[in-house]
């Protein structure tokens, strides 16, 4: 039997208001209802969008689902790979791969259709990476930059994200840590597993302690006394 | 012969109409009874716990030990996986986005974006699928499921009437044919439909190429298998109305035959553009993407802030709802 792919049927429940007083309104209310809200033939009770002639064409999605799922029997198409035993769990993979301790600017090219925070971000470097569910994944671990323009001055912010976090550990790790001085735009131009250095484009260099969350700049570099 | 008087007859004819509408009248009445004790379809719920998606880095094509044997990291992130949970027991639902497609100079299709700024094969990205479904398999036996293989399509520099999305939708087309289906799951392709603008080069995506790639990926397999593809991308009209024309979002979207709709919900001001899209024609959400983000100027904007989950699912269907829609969101979220 095909496993059910979708909720096929439509969700009922209990009507408060359930009573005989539907009748009341008559033949051509009744009518009216019939013919309307498709009783029993589990059409979709929704509303005409206002102003558009064409809102219930679509089919039904239930019986567009449920058609596919007919057409197209599960399980005739080509032998798995696998063959695990079940019950089997993932051995931690440890140590670190040398893989995952990667750390490297990441161009544009790499990051413009991926996560929202690194599309458009000044700069992203990808700082080695965390591990999730017990050492059995390691995700990438990135801090990108970005000018936040809402503000008065404009100021820079750096973030840090896990890529496919799924851990409360690992999604808290995505976090946007204000620049406290307006330089302007920030570009990472190194990093180390402990910080990233950056330079604006107001001068200033710096920079940001991973661990600490500490912001230090270069005194030798041009420091800004209004908004860049 | 006697003949009735004309009044009997209309008598007759009135006590036989009145007989007939009472009938019906009552049949429909009994239909009424019956729909107001059912009551009015009701709104799916927001699901309990979301699925999570990925983005696939060149690091899923590793070799790692799984218990002894060697796999594909991506087997083991398969493994690994997180599906959602809804009451009604509408099968979770995944997305692997191998990020955009491209050609190598030899004219081979493969993909772009994974991280390390080479191209990878077609060949590649059908072994690592199949892994990571084998982990999918084997850690989540017995479990009803969806995995969706996709790409989007921020294929910069093609123009909109070039045969290359029809290409591309070719070329995904027989990558996915080489996955298999999940043992207890199904299958499905995906497509982050979204208008890509860059403002430096001003290219844009357009919906006539996005319905090209489609209408070439959608096609029937040997054995008469056709996948579902969702469009879990934003507003492309929205976001870039020369380009992309309402009815081309809605058309893939829903509009098209395999089509199906996972809108990206990630910022505040994505739930009205969907609902835009609803009015100008109805179809059914299957599901919310979402993005576990934290960022200040969502898309650009200081007014638009990002959801968590929970919010994305509650902000679209709020927004649906608020017209009158209780019905049209199916009770799955998928998380990026």
């Amino acid at each position: 039997m095909l496993p059910s792919k979708v909720s096929r049927g439509r969700l009922r429940s209990p009507h408060p208001t359930a009573s005989l007083l539907p009748a009341a309104f008559g033949f051509i209310l009744i009518a009216a209802v019939v013919l309307f809200r498709g009783i029993g033939s589990g059409a979709s009770s929704t509303a005409a969008p206002t102003g558009s002639a064409d809102a219930t064409a679509a089919a039904d999605p239930t019986d567009k689902l449920a058609a596919y799922e007919s057409a197209h029997p599960h399980g005739t198409w080509g032998p798995m790979l696998s063959g695990m035993d079940l019950g089997m769990t993932a051995e931690p993979l440890l140590p670190e791969p040398d893989w995952a301790k990667t750390i490297v600017m990441v161009p544009r090219e790499d990051r413009r259709d991926g996560p929202l925070q690194l599309r458009d971000a000044d700069s992203v470097w990808q700082v080695g990476s965390v591990p999730e569910d017990g050492a059995r994944l390691w995700d990438d671990f990135y801090v990108w930059t970005a000018l936040d323009d809402s503000t008065d001055p404009a100021t820079s912010e750096l973030g840090t994200f896990v890529l496919n976090a799924t851990d409360p550990d690992t999604l808290a790790l995505d976090v946007v840590y204000p620049c406290p001085q307006a330089i302007g735009h920030l570009t990472i131009v190194a990093a180390t597993e402990d910080s990233v250095n950056f330079t604006s484009d107001a001068g200033v260099s710096g920079t940001f302690n991973l661990g600490t969350h500490a912001w230090t700049f270069d005194l030798a570099s041009p420091q800004p006394t209004a908004a860049p | 012969v006697s003949v009735r008087p004309f009044y009997l007859e209309i008598a007759r004819d009135v006590l036989r109409s009145a007989q007939v509408i009472g009938a019906f009248s009552a049949i429909l009445l009994a239909m009424s009874v019956a729909h107001s004790f059912a009551g009015p379809a009701s709104a799916y719920s927001i699901p309990s716990a979301p699925s999570y998606s990925y983005y696939v880095k060149y690091t899923w094509g590793n070799t790692v030990s799984f218990n002894g044997q060697s796999v594909l990291y991506a087997y083991q992130v398969g493994f690994q996986s997180r599906f959602g949970a809804n009451s009604d027991g509408t099968p979770p639902k995944l997305i692997v986005d191998f990020r955009r497609q491209l050609q190598n100079s030899s004219g081979a299709w493969g993909v772009g974006g994974l991280g390390s700024g080479t191209y990878h094969s077609d060949a590649w990205v059908t072994n690592v699928a199949n892994a990571f479904t084998a982990g999918v398999n084997d850690g989540h036996p017995y479990q009803d499921y969806w995995i969706g293989y996709g790409v989007s399509n921020d294929d910069e520099s093609w123009s909109c009437g070039s045969s290359l999305w029809a290409s591309a939708g070719t070329a995904w087309h027989n990558t996915v044919g080489g996955v298999a289906l999940p043992l207890d799951g199904w299958m499905f392709v995906a497509n982050d439909f979204e208008a890509w603008h860059n403002s430096s080069t001003g290219w844009a995506s357009c919906g006539t190429g996005a319905i090209n790639w489609e209408n070439a990926e959608a096609v029937a397999y040997g054995n008469g298998l056709r996948l579902e593809v969702a469009n879990f991308g934003s507003d492309a009209h929205t976001e870039w109305p020369a380009t992309w024309s309402l009815d081309q979002v809605w058309q893939v979207s829903w509009g098209l035959s395999q089509a199906i709709a996972f809108p990206e919900i990630y910022c505040s001001g994505q739930p009205p553009e969907w609902v835009a899209v609803y009015r100008y024609k109805s179809l059914f959400f299957s599901a919310v993407t979402d993005e576990s983000a934290t960022i200040t100027n969502c898309y650009g904007s200081s007014q638009n802030h990002t959801y968590s989950w929970q919010g994305a699912w509650n902000a679209l269907n709020n927004a649906l709802v608020n017209i009158g829609v209780t019905n049209d969101l199916g009770p799955i979220v998928t998380i990026f």
